[in-house]
């Protein structure tokens, strides 16, 4: 009994044991590939924000409409250091799933030639969104500043229409780019669009119909305006 | 443009060889006014110079309205009615299209070359809009030039105490504080102008900015000032013409005007930096009172358009204006109509932080100067609440009292500029 007993464990922590001697080594590959890529990705943090900073990053995107002032507080610190943060994260992820590869576990080797052949898309998904927060917010701006200067009340929701709609336009190209439920976002962006822009007309052509005479009168010359405001008599030049 | 065109042009020069005087006008659409402009400055120049060769040139930016025919028929019926010495010289017409930007400048760049391919010794522009233009206007405008060794002559009309506001509130105090010359209306329109300056006009790149559009008159003004040209003023009456443009609005105005200027800072930055106070130059003309005509003025949607834009651009506004600034004019915005003022000292720093802004790029330029527009109604509002019992000269002082501001606050200007680098923001 004593016998049976002691090989039968005997044999389990052997091939427990040859089976560590052949994993301890990937574990020590991937704990190194961990512990590196946490060190490069904080040395890239730091370089990231010191290039950025630099080149004047935080100033360029005040300029650009990018600012936090402008996001409401959304980003929680400089442009600068929100990217810093945004690549650290980006290194130490793929550092991540490098060792996980390492690990030679078949489950993982599958969830790592997935990420990686996925991974150009994702970059070019985040430039996408990139470059549409950058527009949104200039072209935001700019729809404020000239909602403001028409004398209409409702500039900061004119502002955040026009600012959500690229967001959500680039949003769409970017799950598109991801191919992720491809029809679905084709038919629920088709959808929204076309419903804002149907309410929009409605909106204007109802429930703003003088100002929409006066301003086809004014535009397409058909004579003076019928608006109820009489226009100001001097020049300004 | 065309090259038939082009080549009428050239041959039009050549035909004409040198001549003594050119009066350019600007124009586009303006059939119903321009036949009285041109018929003015033909008989001003028979009157006043008439043993002078004169070209008129009429650069236009591809009228449908028939301008060019006006131009084209435009005569005077009988001289001998008009004059007692006939002139030994008729006035030679050039009617061409202007290349480039679609805009006052870019007609203007085409009138400089042909002054400069005629070596004229005097030129003068006027508007094709005018509709209050005599034939003295062309003595008022070109004699200074030629007998008196002037450069630059700006035009002085009485205006309605309203009237030109960005002129009044922005452009000559600023003009006046940065570069030490007393010229009441840097952008008036008609000027008068040597070879001399001719030739620097032209040697300088800038058909491709603002200055091809509204910028061009003071850019005019402030290469004539930053040059040291010998510049004079010569009153011309009353100021009548059609209204500007109306499809164009003022914040795009504003960015022509107010940019052209505020880029003209950064390019004399040298020349104003050391300037402090200012000296009248000298005025030519018969000063005289005009009557004007009560006007409408909308003061409480002015009002109601700066407190929109208080609402909703102060976010806008803090990234590059102090906290303090920024309160002062909310305290503005919170007054009562019949208390609403917007004071000389605030509006002067303002102005003055909006070109550092500018200077620094602080935010996009466009964006930022039309953002001056709700702030630039309320001035406008405040000015005219001053002095809407005031007389046209109690007004004109107001004005006065406003540019003498804008020199005192000119050490707040000099001060931040030396610090502010172009590329560093505020914060």
């Amino acid at each position: 009994m004593w016998d049976f007993l002691t090989r039968v464990f005997g044999d389990s922590l052997r091939l427990f044991a040859e089976k560590l001697t052949l994993f301890l080594p990937n574990l020590l590959s991937a704990l190194t590939i961990a512990a590196v890529g946490f060190l490069v990705s904080l040395l890239i943090r730091w370089l990231t924000i010191r290039l950025l900073k630099a080149g004047k990053t935080d100033q360029h995107s005040q300029r650009l409409g990018f600012s936090n002032t402008l996001l409401g507080g959304a980003l929680g610190e400089t442009p600068s250091l929100f990217l810093g943060r945004a690549v650290y994260w980006t290194s130490l992820v793929i550092f991540l799933v490098a060792a996980l590869d390492a690990l030679g576990i078949k489950a993982t080797d599958r969830l790592t030639s997935g990420f990686f052949a996925f991974l150009p898309n994702l970059v070019v998904a985040l430039v996408i969104l990139f470059i549409g927060f950058l527009l949104g917010n200039f072209i935001g701006r700019a729809a404020l500043i000239a909602a403001v200067n028409a004398n209409i009340r409702q500039a900061r929701w004119i502002a955040r229409g026009v600012r959500g709609g690229i967001l959500a336009f680039t949003a769409a190209m970017a799950l598109e780019q991801l191919g992720l439920a491809y029809n679905l976002i084709v038919v629920a962006f088709s959808i929204t669009f076309g419903g804002v822009v149907l309410a929009l007309a409605l909106a204007f052509g109802l429930g703003a119909r003088d100002r929409a005479r006066a301003f086809l009168e004014e535009h397409l010359g058909g004579g003076e305006s019928s608006g109820p405001e009489k226009k100001d008599e001097f020049s300004h030049l | 443009m065309p090259e038939q065109l082009a080549e009428d042009r050239e041959q039009a020069i050549a035909r004409i060889g040198k001549a003594d005087i050119l009066v350019g006008i600007p124009s586009y659409n303006n059939s119903k006014t321009i036949s009285h402009v041109v018929r003015a400055v033909n008989a001003g120049l028979a009157k006043y110079f008439p043993s002078c060769k004169t070209v008129l040139v009429n650069s236009d930016g591809g009228s449908n309205d028939g301008t060019q025919d006006a131009v084209r028929s435009a005569t005077l019926a009988d001289l001998q009615s008009l004059l007692i010495q006939l002139p030994g010289n008729s006035l030679e017409k050039i009617i061409t299209p202007y290349h480039g930007i679609p805009g006052k400048g870019s007609s203007f760049r085409t009138i400089f070359e042909i002054a400069q391919a005629l070596q004229v010794k005097a030129c003068a522009v006027v508007d094709s809009d005018l509709r209050s233009i005599t034939p003295e206007w062309m003595e008022l405008l070109l004699s200074p030039i030629l007998s008196r060794n002037f450069d630059y002559v700006s035009p002085l009309y009485m205006r309605h105490k309203y009237d030109g506001t960005i002129t009044n509130t922005i452009v000559y105090p600023l003009t006046r504080a940065l570069y030490g010359k007393r010229i009441r209306q840097p952008i008036g329109g008609d000027f008068g102008f040597s070879q001399k300056l001719v030739d620097e006009f032209l040697s300088r790149d800038v058909w491709d900015s603002d200055v091809a559009r509204f910028g061009i008159d003071i850019w005019m003004t402030t290469i004539a000032l930053a040059s040291k040209a010998n510049i004079c003023q010569s009153f011309l009456g009353a100021k009548i013409h059609d209204a500007k443009d109306p499809g164009v609005h003022l914040g795009t105005m504003m960015t022509q005007v107010v940019g052209s200027v505020f880029s003209l800072m950064e390019t004399f930055a040298a020349s104003w930096d050391l300037v402090d106070g200012s000296v009248s130059v000298p005025l030519f003309g018969f000063p005289y009172a005009v009557g004007s005509e009560p006007v409408h003025v909308n003061v409480d949607l002015m009002i109601e358009k700066f407190r929109l834009g208080l609402r909703e651009l102060s976010p806008l506004w803090k990234t590059f204006l102090a906290p303090e600034i920024v309160d002062r004019f909310t305290q503005v915005g919170q007054a009562s109509p019949e208390h609403f003022c917007l004071d000389d000292e605030l509006w002067a720093i303002l102005i003055y932080e909006f070109a550092l802004a500018y200077h620094t790029k602080a935010m996009n330029r466009d964006h930022l100067i039309k953002s001056l527009v709700p702030l630039y109604l309320a001035k406008t509002a405040s000015h005219v609440l001053a002095t809407r019992d005031s007389t046209p000269e109690e007004a004109e002082e107001a004005i006065e009292d406003l540019a003498l501001t804008f020199e005192i606050q000119k050490s707040y200007l000099r001060e931040r500029w030396r610090k502010s680098g172009p590329e560093e923001g505020r914060k």
